[in-house]
């Protein structure tokens, strides 16, 4: 009965340990941005201002890429965009259509890095980035922050983009 | 992504079986060596009872059948007073596993090293032993993660092998540790033990933790694992 025993246990012992597959559920990877109102002092001091929806139709192209990321928003505040996997920079086109047909253009350069980020073999392979800078033109944008400089799956608010607004 | 929660449902499952069968054999073959082993001639004990070195066959076992993970590990001991076993394990642990439904290949082969002690609970001096120990187990190792299908950007378009080697990363644990042992003839002890193992700290590289930790089993913060050891006394 005792060998009997110590076979059983030499098939069940190496099962005991089963994998079990745990991708998380959330694994986009995007840059979140938040739209904000801003102002300026008299002296040209910067003042943040409170989250605004943007009323204008805005759409997203990425430059480089000749694709359009986001089309048509309206009524947002805030958007969240796609990353380039291994792009050292990425240049974002943002327009703006008011009602009444004037468009706004403004681009935003970001800066980053790209590594590739694996929780399982089991699951897929992404790219995690950090951003090292962000520069954009001045037309309807009046300045960008970095919020949160890692994208990645935990959906935290990354760039914060202020732009003019009347004074 | 249903497929991954079916198969960690039946895992799960699978486990909480094995345990209870394993278990319930347990207790059975306590009472089954008791009974045949019960009236063997006992010694007298001293403090420095003996050393004895063995080697875990489970391990070997996993490796010859092609399982995606092994490790062959060896062990020295110390026997003070029949009671105290304070004891040394090495090995090398080795992993090649593909994931399910994605074709991303990892591999490590690494040494691991635990320090501890077993307590015997048994009255008789008779070579056979019921053990609760406890061990402090670590493992810095390198790993691999490969894709032969390279990872391409959907908007921008550029693609890149995916093959990251030599990631370093390590790993440390305790393990509570139930085991069962007895004297076949002379020098010769033969035994088995389960292990609940607790991660204390891991250090995995920045890519993504690995799969399998040497010594530790499948990455998680717990695991369970276990070892069927022949051990000489010299």
């Amino acid at each position: 009965m005792k060998v009997k025993d110590f076979i059983y246990l030499l098939f069940a012992l190496p099962l005991l340990s089963c994998e079990s597959v745990t991708c998380p559920i959330n694994n986009t990877v995007a840059c979140v941005y938040g739209f904000y109102a801003s102002a300026r002092t008299s002296d040209g001091t910067f003042v943040e201002g409170a989250a605004i929806s943007i009323g204008d139709t805005l759409t997203i192209t990425a430059m480089g890429a000749d694709s359009v990321i986001a089309n048509r928003l309206i009524n947002k505040n805030g958007v969240s965009l796609p990353v380039s996997f291994y792009g050292d920079t990425d240049s974002l086109m943002f327009t703006f259509i008011d009602a009444q047909g004037a468009v706004g253009r403004d681009t935003i350069r970001i800066d980053k890095t790209n590594r590739a980020h694996l929780d399982d073999p089991s699951c897929p392979l992404h790219m995690w980035h950090t951003i090292t800078a962000v520069q954009s033109t001045r037309h309807l944008i009046d300045t960008v922050l970095i919020n949160h400089s890692d994208i990645n799956y935990d959906g935290l608010e990354n760039l914060q983009i202020y732009f003019r607004t009347a004074q | 992504m249903m497929a991954l929660r079916t198969f960690k449902y039946i895992s799960v499952r699978l486990s909480s079986i094995l345990l209870a069968l394993c278990l319930s054999l347990s207790s059975h073959t306590v009472s089954a060596q008791e009974i045949q082993f019960g009236e063997k001639e006992q010694k007298s004990v001293h403090l420095i009872d003996g050393i004895a070195v063995g080697a875990d066959i489970l391990g070997f076992g996993l490796k010859a059948m092609g399982s995606d993970w092994s490790q062959m590990e060896v062990m020295a001991r110390i026997n003070m007073l029949d009671k105290y076993f304070p004891i040394f394990e090495m090995g090398i642990g080795e992993a090649d596993h593909e994931g399910v439904d994605l074709d991303n290949h990892f591999t490590v082969r690494a040494p691991y090293f635990r320090i501890g002690a077993d307590y015997n609970f048994t009255k008789k001096h008779n070579g056979n032993r019921l053990f609760l120990g406890l061990r402090y187990g670590f493992s810095f190792f390198n790993y691999n993660i490969d894709s032969p299908t390279p990872l391409e950007d959907p908007i921008w378009g550029a693609k890149q092998e995916v093959n990251f080697s030599d990631l370093s990363g390590n790993s440390h644990w305790a393990e509570l540790v139930f085991g069962l042992e007895t004297r076949l003839w002379s020098i010769v002890h033969l035994g088995w033990d389960v292990r609940m193992k607790l991660r204390i700290v891991e250090n995995p590289h920045s890519i993504g933790s690995p799969w399998y930790v040497p010594g530790f089993g499948l990455n998680d913060t717990t695991s369970w694992g276990g070892s069927f050891k022949v051990l000489f006394d010299i």
